[in-house]
């Protein structure tokens, strides 16, 4: 009996445990993936020069795209606005020379805190 | 604005941070200072942690672990043979310690585990402690929060450096301290920001001031957590390379230097012609991030 038992706490302190990350972690602003159902990347628009890309807020909060980084180099760009509220979308516009056939990794740094990501393979104009 | 470059504005104001990377580059503390019978000097400074929000590249902030405030913490300064007396208070959320690189008894060497006998070893909230050594050797040595995780509580922004002088000095120089730090603010276990005394491309915007001809002493350290080899390549001149400034003769006449985690030089360097000369890092990658800066030479 002592023995189930003890297999029964197993499963328990997982979960305990897991409560506890998430807790200590707080709620994600937004997501280090494409794939956040908070903030995330819908997709990517190549054109000559620029990949432009559609920002979602899927998050409650208000978000402000303070950086853009692509494979790991600071590059300017514009949005059709830098603030998204709550449900709303941005196209955000980054002013790199892509290369056709080539991989990208796109961070895009929130102000004041947070990020997200997407990953660009195959580069191709849209 | 060049692609490579942070978007918006040029660099942090620092009010904004409460310090700012150009004036770190000259602000060396030789602390409260008193002879002591014998004829010996003691130095005294209190170096206080706390928490505080800063910005590392416009608009994006981080939740730096600081030294007084700042990032990196006072540069502390100090002639070979000195009394050091370095009164540490833990006013932040998580305890911490100071241990200096040096020589020095091991009660004061600010590991956790050592010296708790004295009250030294791990500093929790609320309590102080006092190191007190000799400097030596003399050189260019960091200081940082040896508390665990190591790593996390140096990337959060504990650290600073100790230049100790030779006895009878160095030649007179305008000298600088650069610290070579990068903040990961999303905590993906990969830097976003690489920087020279904390604010990415700092001096892109506010080149270095310098003299045509003149002597110039830089105090390099590298700081940086999560990547193992930092560098510092110079445009358009050579420099002398003192490692660990604990020669007074050079060991090495070249235009980059690389640094592991915690290794610093002492670089010496004239600039023969007027005009900017870039330095950054030549791991291009953190260049591109944050690490470049510009010399302005002017007669």
């Amino acid at each position: 009996m002592i023995g189930r038992l003890w297999l029964l706490g197993v499963p328990i302190g997982l979960l305990v445990a897991v409560v506890v990350i998430v807790a200590l972690r707080g709620p994600a602003h937004a997501s280090n993936s494409g794939e956040s159902d908070e903030m995330s990347v819908s997709r990517a628009i190549l054109r000559p020069g620029e990949i432009e890309l559609v920002l979602v807020n899927d998050s409650e909060d208000t978000a402000r795209v303070a950086q853009a980084i692509v494979s790991d180099a600071y590059v300017d760009f514009h949005a059709t606005s830098r603030v998204i509220e709550p449900n709303e979308t941005a196209h955000v516009t980054l002013l790199y020379p892509w290369i056709e056939g080539e991989s990208y990794d796109v961070e895009l740094l929130l102000s004041p805190k947070g990020a997200v990501e997407y990953e660009i393979e195959d580069a191709e104009a849209a | 604005m060049h692609s490579g470059f942070a978007q918006g504005r040029t660099t942090v104001d620092p009010e904004t941070n409460g310090f700012d990377p150009t004036a770190i580059l000259r602000d060396f503390d030789w602390g409260t200072t008193r002879k002591l019978a014998g004829g010996k000097t003691l130095r005294e400074w209190k170096l206080v942690a706390y928490d505080k929000v800063i910005e590392i590249v416009p608009e994006v902030k981080f939740s730096a672990w600081t030294f007084n405030g700042r990032v990196p913490g006072p540069t502390l300064r100090a002639r070979e043979g000195d009394q050091l007396r370095i009164h540490f208070v833990n006013a932040g959320s998580h305890p911490h310690t100071i241990h200096f690189h040096g020589i020095h008894p091991a009660a004061m060497d600010g590991a956790p585990g050592i010296g708790e006998d004295i009250g030294g070893g791990l500093i929790n909230v609320g309590e102080e402690f006092t190191y007190e050594f000799d400097a030596r050797p003399f050189g260019l040595h960091p200081y940082h929060c040896h508390a665990s995780p190591l790593a996390g509580h140096i990337a959060k922004g504990l650290y600073g450096a100790l230049i100790v002088d030779p006895p009878d000095g160095r030649p007179k120089a305008d000298e600088l301290l650069m610290v070579q730090n990068a903040f990961d603010p999303n905590f993906d276990e990969d830097n976003e920001v690489y920087a020279v005394n904390t604010v990415g491309f700092h001096f892109m915007y506010q080149p270095v001031q310098v003299r045509r001809e003149e002597l110039v002493r830089i105090y390099l350290v590298n700081m940086v957590e999560l990547d193992p080899v930092n560098s510092f390549h110079i445009h358009g001149n050579f420099f002398h390379r003192f490692p660990t400034g604990t020669s007074l003769e050079p060991q090495e006449y070249t235009d980059t230097v690389i640094q592991g985690q915690g290794q610093r030089d002492v670089l010496e360097i004239r600039f023969p012609y007027t005009g900017r000369y870039m330095f950054h890092a030549h791991k291009s990658e953190f260049a591109a991030l944050g690490w470049m800066g510009f010399f302005e030479v002017t007669e």
